[in-house]
């Protein structure tokens, strides 16, 4: 004969003649389907934490949190929607609620003409580098480059470019995350933008990328 | 009718995405017959495609996958008591 022991599953499964199997079957549906559905996004939520946060450890542990959270709340995601797009946001309100604080510095603008010579100009970069086949260009570019462009124009400034292209964030979104107006993410992202285009203008014509 | 120093305001937000719609009909109508504006709304059109389509994810450590997947196993369930259950003993007659 069996007593409960508090909160012994063993003793209220055989108490109450489940088998085990049974028990888990709900926390291994979860388990599954978050292994394939959240789990594949990893990558994607790290590297906009590591954006959010600045620092590897930082990312870790709010990756971690991020993952956590989109288990126990799993059953409020609605199948067949951007689970990306999900995740990011938990990671936003998670880096807002309680990493924002800590991990900020003040914010910088570094684009400035000296640095930049193009960012006032306006270069029309992609402008001429139409082709026959539309999609060369774009081909043309490396990552290396692109990667190598993004770095140059300051940590501030890329950071925005990638919430914006690469996380989707929107610019309210963008706002609450630098903690800035939304009229500062505007203006930001646009001379940011001015300066990639300057910058693969360039690299564009050294490589004859760019036709004249 | 907006002028060119107006439309590159909002060439930025248009391609994000997030130009209000009076703004966004505005922009349309000076880029109908602006072809330097037109230019470059399809320039950072462009951009945006560029950096979505060659920025590298930093990979998560392998470690992180793992930490995350014990912590899921172990939420998932509490923990299973290994200790001896206890059983109550029969009744027998009432101690004298």
């Amino acid at each position: 004969m069996l007593t409960m022991c508090g909160s012994c599953p063993v003793a209220l499964r055989e108490a109450l003649f489940i088998s085990e199997d049974a028990m888990l079957t709900d926390e291994k549906q979860r388990q599954k389907f978050f292994r394939e559905t959240a789990l594949p996004h990893l990558n994607a939520v790290y590297d906009s934490a590591i954006r959010l946060a600045g620092n590897e450890a930082d990312a870790e542990d709010l990756t971690q949190t991020t993952f956590l959270k989109a288990y126990r709340f799993i059953d409020k995601f609605r199948e067949g929607t951007d689970c990306k797009a999900w995740l990011l946001t938990i990671l936003k309100n998670t880096f807002i609620n309680q990493y924002r604080k800590r991990i900020r510095g003040p914010v910088t603008i570094e684009l400035d003409e000296e640095k930049f010579p193009g960012v006032k100009d306006q270069p029309k970069l992609v402008t001429t580098i139409e082709s026959e086949s539309g999609e060369t260009e774009l081909m043309g570019m490396l990552d290396e480059e692109v990667e190598a462009a993004l770095g140059s124009i300051g940590e501030e400034s890329r950071k925005i470019v990638l919430l914006s292209d690469v996380d989707g964030f929107s610019y309210k979104e963008i706002a609450e995350i630098m903690g800035c107006p939304v009229g500062t993410v505007r203006s930001r992202l646009s001379r940011a933008r001015r300066a990639l285009r300057a910058l693969l203008h360039k690299y564009a014509m050294q490589h004859g990328i760019l036709r004249k | 009718m907006i002028d060119c120093k107006k439309a590159s305001q909002y060439i930025t937000a248009c391609v994000d995405g997030q130009l209000e719609q009076h703004l966004h009909e505005l922009l349309d109508a000076h880029v109908a017959g602006c072809p330097d504006c037109e230019a470059t709304l399809f320039a950072e059109r462009r951009l945006k495609e560029m950096v979505q389509l060659h920025h590298k994810l930093t990979p998560a450590p392998d470690k992180l996958q793992q930490a995350i997947m014990r912590a899921i196993e172990n939420v998932a369930l509490p923990p299973l008591c290994t200790g001896a259950i206890p059983v109550v003993p029969p009744r027998g007659p009432a101690a004298p």
